[in-house]
């Protein structure tokens, strides 16, 4: 089983590439050279990076649940 | 200007008792896992049969070491805000990307091979002794210094807590890992690793509460800095480290290049099965979270109320808050966090690199008559040898902690490249990983070392990892292919 098994998972292998990629573009809530206060003064980039993690980490948690309800992922039980 | 002296108080008292019982809890664990462990599969990967909790913390506490919890919240002090750019904005991906790419088919061909190191994959999948050797020999020469970085740690930590020499800090850590590494072996090393890993987390978490409330909020720590100066509320921070390609990089470096980390990728020879490495990937993720946001951001809040600190005296930025924010036996037993991370990155460093040895070299190609139970017994031995290898260069002491682990971090890394296409491409071959690997290390070891400006500003890795990946590809058209034996056995189990 890897990245290209199926459409499963190279659905999932997209998803995740788009998300790692995004968050190298020097988007202003990603990186900036100039300081852009937002809550509590913080800069916005800190914000921008907790936001993209959150959604990453959702992404993360859906992937488990959909590949936890399919045959090939049974192989070696389900104990843990 | 402060300076450390005047800063840190020494509490001998309170640190000996907090930090004597933190040790003998990690001995009892050492001896608890020793009685279970009897076979060389149970030393190495702990029968591959790690549950989530144990994966999933243990991969976590193995990737953050000393240099988390001391070299990044001082660089954060020194760059800003900026300098949370080495882990935070990457670090969802540290634990999902490896999984995506290596770790279930790892799993899989640990089960049905049992595969113990990454010398076991790349031998067999490349039916070749040579690079065992090869990867055994690289391994051991730069997982040496990354053991010893972490005892310099220690060294630093003992000498601002008590005022003891640094040598005692860095002998007695190491010496302490060998003993519950010598007898639990990974299962030693892992289960020490989940008491670590709460340490760790606890550490983060009350020192960011402490940084907050002494620097007066988060609004007036932004005032604060913006005063000083507003450099440290952006890119790419005082001192222009994190220019964009820096950014990159250290996106990269923490998850992609976890793939030729020997340490994090045997892990997933660990686990029991998928369902345990998606709950070690949400736990772990979670704990890298919590404990090197929280760290680093501690390091930025610093500036706005222990300003002054320079040079090698930034180091000292956590245990200064610990010890401003709470009494002496909580800083104590938080500093024992710090340690942990060190300790727990120490250990499977260990267990790792004799099994380069030991497993790859002895008994793949010196003895291959030998059987488990001599293999076992060498094994500790190896276990003391390496573990005092790892204590005479701490001793040394011959960079930052930072730059060391940086280093060989980035050497290992190239690994990624015969890894990768061994595992998605047919053609690779035996030839083409060998040499591209030996292009790879040289590029790497020149760019780092003296021709810095060929990285174009990113971490040398990358650039000496585009370079191997070239030069594997190219060559693996021109050289002979891997049997169809061995191919169907590898890619059969995809």
């Amino acid at each position: 089983m890897d990245v290209l098994s199926n459409s499963f998972e190279r659905k999932w292998f997209a998803i995740f590439m788009f998300l790692y990629f995004v968050i190298m573009v020097p988007f202003p809530f990603f990186y900036s050279t100039r300081y852009v206060p937002s809550i509590a003064g913080l800069p916005l980039f800190i914000i921008g990076w907790t936001i993209h993690s959150v959604i990453t980490f959702i992404a993360i948690l859906v992937f488990y649940r959909q590949a936890m309800s399919r045959e090939e992922y049974m192989e070696f039980g389900t104990e843990s | 200007m402060n300076t450390i002296e005047a800063l840190i108080k020494p509490m001998p008292g309170a640190f000996y008792t907090v930090i004597v019982a933190y040790f003998i809890l990690m001995a009892a664990i050492g001896y608890y896992s020793a009685k279970r462990t009897d076979t060389l599969r149970e030393f190495f990967v702990m029968g591959g049969k790690a549950g989530a909790v144990v994966a999933g913390i243990a991969y976590f506490t193995t990737q953050y070491s000393m240099s988390t919890f001391m070299g990044c919240p001082a660089t954060c002090y020194k760059v800003g805000f900026a300098g949370l750019t080495i882990s935070v904005p990457g670090l969802v991906f540290s634990m999902i990307i490896p999984a995506l790419l290596i770790g279930r088919k790892l799993i899989k061909l640990g089960h049905k091979y049992h595969f113990l190191t990454v010398a076991d994959y790349l031998a067999d999948r490349y039916e070749s002794t040579g690079i065992r050797i090869l990867q055994a020999i690289l391994m051991i020469l730069f997982l040496i210094p990354m053991m010893g970085a972490q005892t310099i740690g220690a060294g630093i930590i003992l000498r601002t807590f008590t005022g003891a020499p640094e040598w005692v800090g860095i002998v007695t850590m190491g010496l302490i890992v060998i003993f519950y590494c010598l007898f639990g072996g990974i299962r030693g090393a892992m289960l020490t690793d989940v008491v670590q890993g709460l340490l760790m987390v606890a550490t983060a978490v009350v020192t960011f509460i402490i940084s907050v409330r002494m620097g007066g909020g988060f609004e007036a720590i932004s005032r604060k800095l913006f005063e000083m100066n507003p450099e440290y509320l952006c890119h790419p921070g005082v001192g222009g480290i994190y220019g964009w390609p820096n950014y990159v990089s250290m996106i990269v470096l923490w998850s992609f290049f976890s793939i030729g980390q020997p340490t994090l990728f045997t892990k997933f020879f660990t686990m029991k099965n998928y369902k345990v490495m998606f709950k070690a990937i949400i736990l772990g993720t979670l704990g890298m979270w919590l404990s090197a946001t929280l760290i680093e951001w501690s390091g930025v809040n610093a500036i706005a109320f222990i300003p002054g600190l320079a040079g090698k005296d930034i180091d000292f930025v956590v245990p200064i808050i610990l010890q401003s924010g709470v009494s002496p036996i909580i800083s104590s037993l938080l500093i024992a966090g710090i340690m942990a991370a060190g300790m727990s990155t120490i250990d499977s460093l260990l267990i790792v690199s004799t099994g380069g040895i030991i497993r790859d070299i002895y008994q793949n190609v010196i003895n291959k008559g030998a059987t488990d139970a001599q293999v076992l017994k060498l094994s500790r031995v190896f276990v003391v040898l390496i573990g005092l290898l790892g204590i005479f260069f701490g001793l040394s002491r011959p960079a930052t902690i930072f730059k060391v682990i940086l280093f060989a971090f980035g050497g290992l890394g190239i690994w990624v490249a015969p890894i990768l296409l061994g595992m998605y491409w047919k053609g690779a071959t035996k030839h083409a990983a060998i040499i591209s690997v030996i292009i790879g290390e040289i590029l790497f070891v020149l760019m780092t070392l003296k021709y810095r400006s060929w990285a174009l500003g990113f971490d040398p890795l990358i650039p000496a990892w585009i370079v191997t990946m070239i030069f594997m590809i190219v060559i693996s058209f021109f050289t002979p292919k891997t049997s169809q034996e061995t191919l169907k056995r590898h890619f059969g189990a995809s």
